[in-house]
């Protein structure tokens, strides 16, 4: 194969599967509303999903809270505003930590196991059996993912933001001599709506971005075992990057909309 | 059909418990023996070609007929071509280009909502099975009905139950694919393709990793659901024997392109020194 050739072969093969990814995101979408009649798959999927992540995330936001203000505490101290940092560490907690983490922790424990569960399925044809049988994969598969990743992913945010808020008061009265009801009153006080509902806007899409990759994943898996295993792996690569970028552009437009 | 009408779909496929065997030969089968190209065309491929890539043409140019009634074998070695006849001829891929007609519709350019109403009359026996892991038997079983004409388990419970009885797995209702054997997987399978009743059965190596006994049965299965419901069957094999034992006519398959589309007989007088090798080395000479 010459350089041209291998050129034209890459641009095909990244056009295919970006139409492979686009048809996963919205074919999953568009499936939603038959969401009620497929409530056992997606009951399972949630309990498989939250208790794959559930335990990871406690311990992660309650070290990330904790980190955050044993280094914000020490910068402040320095200028006389400890008394700050509950508002500093409920503020990035919410707003940016916590879905950030939720969604990083979500696309590495539970991105492979979807692409891993549904790479398996097509190596061994069961994804065309259940076209053959008049089944719609978007339907049976991608779409009751992608409503229990959306549906796990927002408590197990308010799980992580609550851990980290308590990992901050815990240095707070412990390392940095600070009462209690200050860490508790500058935490709440500055809090806003927007804060919130810009910490709940985040898992919504994050939860939907990161079972649609990791679906994507799956159903393009070739080449038997090895294929499954290489899906998980980019699953998981990708669903973590994306999450980043994702972040990166809802900040973005949410402040340019909210301030 | 509406939810609930077990008894058209009975009606449409008989009682499937095997009243039919031995009752003789049908108008079918003896027009087909007579003058087959009276029979009227189910599928039919013309002029079709499959590249995966530049370098790689899977199919290069491949015509075939299948009759309605006939069981037709595709044969040949690892890798020619044989599973993928199959998948074009469902719509589960698309051929790079050429016609493909199913029931005398050209299937290559609808899409998947399209193709929904023609594949309900073909049913497809994957080469592992292609059991749902997460799925009972039961629910495998009855994944036709319940998805396609909205039916409960509980109201597709009886239909689910003659049609397991039929292929010989009364007892394996409640268990899971990981627990039945390769052979019991198979049949299995054959009774999820069979349960809404189609006028086409595709089988993909349906006796790869069985034992001999089990092959058998399976073979016996495939005849049986021929001369009981007159079912049009394409088998994708590798083993001379087994084709002998199911099939009414047969291609060969070498490297994308049909070698062979013959009679057995036709195949045994054969002077191509491919095929002479090819039979040779089936029949272990």
């Amino acid at each position: 194969m010459n350089t041209v050739q291998a050129i034209d072969y890459s641009l095909r093969s990244f056009v295919e599967e970006s139409q492979h990814m686009a048809r996963v995101m919205f074919g999953g979408l568009r499936a939603t509303p038959h969401a009620w009649r497929f409530r056992r798959q997606v009951a399972i999927q949630i309990s498989r999903l939250g208790t794959s992540a559930g335990w990871v995330l406690v311990l992660a936001g309650l070290f990330i809270g904790l980190v955050l203000a044993m280094e914000w505490g020490t910068k402040l101290e320095q200028f006389g505003a400890k008394l700050l940092m509950g508002r500093i560490v409920t503020i990035g907690v919410i707003r940016e930590i916590g879905p950030v983490l939720a969604g990083i922790m979500v696309a590495a424990r539970t991105g492979s196991m979807v692409a891993a569960e549904l790479g398996s399925m097509k190596v061994t044809d069961q994804i065309d059996a259940l076209r053959a049988l008049g089944g719609d994969p978007m339907v049976h598969l991608v779409m009751p993912r992608q409503v229990a990743s959306v549906m796990t992913l927002l408590p197990l945010t308010l799980f992580c933001d609550l851990m980290g808020v308590i990992g901050g008061w815990l240095i707070a009265i412990s390392l940095l001599n600070t009462p209690s009801t200050f860490y508790w009153h500058s935490a709440l006080d500055s809090l806003q709506f927007k804060d919130l509902a810009v910490g709940f806007i985040k898992p919504i899409f994050f939860g939907w971005i990161i079972a649609s990759i990791s679906a994507h994943y799956g159903l393009y898996t070739r080449g038997g075992a090895a294929g499954v295993g290489s899906s998980a792996t980019r699953a998981v690569v990708a669903g973590t990057l994306t999450v980043l970028v994702a972040d990166f552009i809802l900040g973005k437009l949410i402040l340019a909309l909210w301030g | 059909m509406e939810a609930g009408d077990v008894s058209e779909m009975d009606l449409s496929y008989g009682s499937g418990s095997g009243e039919a065997e031995g009752k003789g030969k049908s108008e079918l089968r003896t027009l087909l023996e007579r003058d087959p190209s009276r029979a009227e065309t189910v599928i039919e491929f013309r002029d079709v070609h499959l590249a995966f890539s530049r370098e790689r043409e899977v199919l290069a140019g491949v015509d075939l007929t299948v009759r309605r009634g006939e069981t037709k074998i595709i044969l040949g070695g690892s890798g020619e071509g044989k599973s993928t006849i199959l998948r074009l001829a469902l719509g589960l891929i698309q051929p790079t280009r050429g016609s493909i007609r199913l029931f005398g519709e050209e299937i290559t350019t609808l899409d998947e909502a399209q193709l929904k109403p023609i594949r309900h009359r073909v049913g497809m026996v994957f080469q592992g099975g292609a059991l749902f892991d997460s799925l009972t038997v039961a629910e495998n079983v009855g994944f036709c009905p319940m998805e396609n004409h909205g039916m409960t388990l509980e109201q597709a419970e009886p239909l689910i139950r003659r049609r397991l009885k039929y292929v010989g797995l009364s007892d394996a209702y409640d268990l899971m694919p990981s627990e039945l054997s390769g052979g019991m997987a198979k049949r299995a399978a054959v009774a999820r393709a069979m349960i809404c009743s189609p006028e086409v059965l595709l089988f993909d190596e349906p006796t790869t990793g069985i034992d001999p006994i089990g092959v058998r049965r399976l073979l016996r299965l495939i005849n049986r659901l021929r001369d009981d419901f007159e079912v049009t069957s394409v088998v994708v094999t590798h083993i001379l024997k087994d084709a002998r034992f199911i099939g009414d006519s047969l291609l060969v398959l070498r490297a994308g392109h049909i070698v062979f589309d013959g009679t057995f007989d036709e195949l045994m007088a054969t002077k191509d020194p491919f095929l002479r090798d090819f039979i040779a080395e089936q029949e272990g000479i």
